[in-house]
């Protein structure tokens, strides 16, 4: 029986084969679902950076995004000038705080010449 | 110009308080009832003076007022300085509550020396009475720019520094005051002129 080791060794081969092909896919499968950017990469690779639109928008996008928060600094700082600015003023007596003291003043004077009179009319 | 919290050592704001202390008993002990509404009113001058601002480049300067306050409060002067201080320490925030007296002293002696020179100076005449208040004006503030510097001095301050700077600073002062106190006691030559006179002459007409 020739054909039967002949038979084994072609089954065997042919097992061997096909569990090669199996390990080998697993293994080039888990390889690509390790790295979920490596796939994208590649594909950029292949297309171009340049020529993307997308990458294009997103750039302009940042431009955007850029200027915009020049602007909104520059007034955010004006706006922290300006309420120093107002904080300044408000620290600055008033009038109420002018006619307090005056106020104080007079009644002060007004309290010495009570005492007095009262002192006068005591002696008298 | 008034010094605030924590710029002085705590000897010297403390030697300020004793010798401010004893020089307001002094001037109340020399000071008659009867005046008491125009050292009233001489105070509420002083006490707004302080808001009348001189620009002066980037930063301004206000009035002082001790040379017309010694003018016309003589030996008074002391008490109405140190009242009007410590209400604008205490409503305008200028100068410390601890500096009070070194504050006092600052204003409350040029005063008085500005007084003394008025009464010496004066006269019977419009013209030295004119003269008189132009000179005790403009000294009241060159003696504060003094003290003030010699205050600084003892917190570390480089005196002819502090002098040079604060006497430049007040030149324009100087000039307004003395400007004022000359028209001020023309005015009252004039028209009210026992206000000139120093108390003791006063009590001494009745």
């Amino acid at each position: 029986m020739p054909s039967r080791p002949v038979s084994r060794m072609v089954l065997c081969w042919l097992l061997i084969l096909a569990a090669g092909l199996l390990v080998g896919g697993k293994v080039s499968h888990s390889a690509h679902a390790g790295e979920p950017g490596a796939e994208q990469s590649a594909l950029a690779g292949d297309a171009g950076i340049s020529s993307d639109p997308t990458a294009c928008d997103c750039r302009h996008l940042a431009d955007t995004l850029q200027q915009q928060r020049s602007l909104i600094s520059r007034e955010t700082g004006q706006i922290k000038r300006e309420i120093a600015a107002l904080r300044d003023d408000l620290a600055k007596p008033g009038i109420q705080e002018v006619f307090a003291g005056i106020g104080y003043i007079f009644g002060l004077a007004g309290i010495g010449l009570y005492v007095h009179s009262r002192k006068d009319r005591g002696r008298s | 110009m008034h010094i605030s919290d924590g710029v002085l050592p705590s000897s010297v704001a403390l030697a300020g308080v004793a010798a401010s202390a004893v020089i307001a008993v002094w001037s109340v002990r020399r000071t008659q009832p009867e005046d008491f509404p125009k050292i009233a009113v001489v105070t509420s001058a002083f006490f707004v003076a302080s808001l009348i601002h001189v620009p002066l480049g980037p930063t301004s300067v206000h009035l002082l007022i001790p040379g017309l306050v010694g003018i016309l409060l003589g030996d008074s002067a002391f008490v109405s300085i140190g009242l009007g201080l410590v209400l604008q320490s205490l409503l305008f925030q200028f100068g410390g509550i601890t500096a009070i007296g070194a504050n006092a002293c600052m204003m409350g002696i040029p005063a008085l020396v500005a007084g003394w020179i008025f009464r010496w100076l004066k006269g019977e005449t419009l013209t030295r009475h004119v003269v008189a208040g132009i000179i005790a004006g403009g000294l009241g503030v060159v003696l504060a720019v003094l003290l003030l510097a010699l205050l600084l001095m003892s917190g570390g301050e480089d005196f002819l520094g502090v002098a040079k700077l604060a006497m430049v600073a007040h030149l324009p002062v100087l000039g307004i005051e003395s400007a004022v106190a000359g028209f001020t006691v023309s005015f009252l030559y004039r028209v009210k002129p026992d206000l000139l006179r120093s108390p003791p002459t006063l009590k001494a007409e009745r």
